[in-house]
């Protein structure tokens, strides 16, 4: 879902707040998401797309029973890839999306310029894709 | 909404539903559902479900495998040498808990001890009334007017008689435009049911021996639940006098004093005459004993009032007998020697130990009455 209005308001602000900082990253994408669907994602290790394995399923049920309890919930997610996906939780106030937001851009710097990071495949988002793809054809 | 990981959702749920199958034994000798029970679900304690993955071998250690080999070389390396162990600091494997619906569980039950689906006895009881939009009238209350059918029905007579104008497009329905949303009343029919719990508190029953009954009543409650919209689920405790008591009561009450079967037994009836005339009710009674009743003429006078009043207004009568180091045991044998074999809606069950829970529940409810 793309993000609704005043959200993409305070994402340019930030971004520029993260530029002044010295802060030097991918373009980042923010998706608003439903709590099912985050925790899907997150089930998922943070790729939209993987596999068919009953594991994910059951870090699914982990991860909704939690949020359901009131124990446990996921504010955020942001994988290294270039452009940065970053997912934020339908329904946060305006202070945790602006926060998280923000600590995004700090997270895509590190992906981008941390050392260890430097040789990591930024297509990750379709390496996941593919093997998916390759794994249901042989299935 | 439909998601991607619904698949490997309910692909986990069959894993989950195998698991419970497995140990399903262990959960009904030991009773570890309980105190977990919500209105709808019941958590199941699993042992954490490994996953999957590769495990490599040793690297040079011998063996096939590793190039030309000689005359003597072992063709798997060799069981080592027992090490000395040290305490152990890691926590243990935490069990994760699942939910599993009432009605899942009973179905597991049911494929588990192969369990016949109970025939409700014929007279279905109209119950339920159900009301539900199906369709549309030419009349009706305005507060039910459904504006789309409305419009388009006043849409295509305008067209129809040519005065609808693109450029103007204004629509005005008239009186036979109107249209309203109705409803049908349905009755569904729905067949009652009742379990009458009985149980002997006197002195010999201890602790274990109501343990057991609580975890054979739970397991009974499950499955007749699966089987009946409304189940009704009542109780009495007896020793020497019978009391009907709430379900808390029941399983908690630690009485003293001597046993009269027949006491239990005149309440039942009653409740069951005054209550839940046989024709609209399918009736379940249960008694839990440890089979030691007082005198010989009580014993007359319980299997009296079971072969007149409870069985022949009963789906089936169900006496567990469970041991205790106290009783006697005589009265199951009683039963037995006056009803024979004729009455098959009396199911007899002694119940020694925790472990011969299983196959009891199997007696009581595999005739599928």
């Amino acid at each position: 879902m793309p993000l609704p209005r005043y959200l993409a308001e305070l994402r340019e602000e930030i971004e520029v707040y993260a530029k002044d900082y010295g802060l030097d990253f991918f373009e980042v994408i923010f998706d608003v998401l439903p709590y099912n669907t985050i925790n899907m994602i997150a089930a998922y290790g943070g790729f939209p797309t993987r596999y068919p394995h009953w594991r994910f399923g059951m870090e699914y049920e982990q991860l909704s029973k939690s949020y359901t309890f009131g124990l446990s919930k996921i504010y955020e997610m942001v994988i290294n890839n270039d452009p940065s996906y970053a997912y934020l939780l339908e329904g946060n106030s305006i202070v945790e999306q602006k926060t998280v937001m923000a600590h995004v851009y700090g997270h895509s710097d590190f992906f981008k310029n941390n050392n260890f990071f430097q040789d990591t495949n930024r297509k990750m988002m379709n390496e996941m894709g593919n093997h998916a793809t390759r794994i249901r054809r042989y299935m | 909404m439909t998601q991607k990981i619904d698949a490997d959702h309910a692909r986990f749920r069959h894993i989950v539903r195998g698991k419970i199958k497995e140990n399903l034994k262990r959960y009904m000798s030991q009773g570890e559902i309980f105190g977990k029970k919500g209105k709808d679900v019941v958590s199941v304690p699993l042992p954490q479900i490994q996953l999957p993955r590769f495990r490599y071998g040793n690297k040079d250690m011998g063996g096939v495998g590793h190039g030309d080999g000689e005359i003597g070389d072992p063709v798997a390396p060799g069981d080592g040498e027992q090490g000395q162990g040290e305490a152990g600091k890691d926590p243990g494997q935490h069990a994760i808990e699942v939910d599993v619906s009432i009605e899942e569980l009973a179905d597991i039950l049911g494929e588990e001890l192969e369990l016949p689906r109970i025939e409700p006895r014929g007279q279905h009881k109209l119950e339920a009334e159900k009301s539900r939009f199906t369709g549309i009238h030419k009349v009706g209350p305005e507060s039910l007017r459904h504006f789309k059918r409305t419009y388009k029905a006043a849409l295509k007579r305008q067209i129809a008689l040519g005065t609808y104008n693109p450029d103007n497009p204004i629509v005005i329905p008239i009186r036979e435009d109107m249209r309203y949303r109705s409803w049908r009343t349905s009755w569904i029919p729905e067949s009652n049911a009742v379990i009458i719990y009985m149980m002997d508190v006197s002195g010999s029953m201890g602790e274990e021996q109501k343990h057991i009954v609580r975890i054979e009543s739970f397991w009974i409650d499950t499955w007749l639940q699966s089987q009946y919209q409304g189940l009704e689920v009542r109780y009495i405790t007896h020793d020497a006098a019978a009391r009907e008591v709430d379900r808390e009561t029941f399983f908690h009450t630690r009485e003293s004093g001597g046993t009269m079967i027949s006491s239990a037994y005149q309440l039942c009836a009653d409740i069951i005459s005054s209550d839940y005339p046989s024709g609209d009710w399918n009736v379940y009674p249960f008694h839990f004993s440890d089979g030691d009743n007082w005198s010989n003429d009580d014993t007359r006078l319980s299997v009296d009032l079971l072969k007149t009043r409870i069985i022949p207004h009963s789906n089936q009568f169900g006496y567990g007998q469970v041991e205790s180091p106290y009783g006697s045991g005589q009265f199951i044998k009683d039963l037995r020697e006056s009803f024979g074999e004729d009455e098959s809606r009396l199911v007899l069950s002694e119940i020694p130990d925790r472990d011969a829970i299983i196959g009891s529940i199997k007696e009581f409810l595999g005739k599928g009455r």
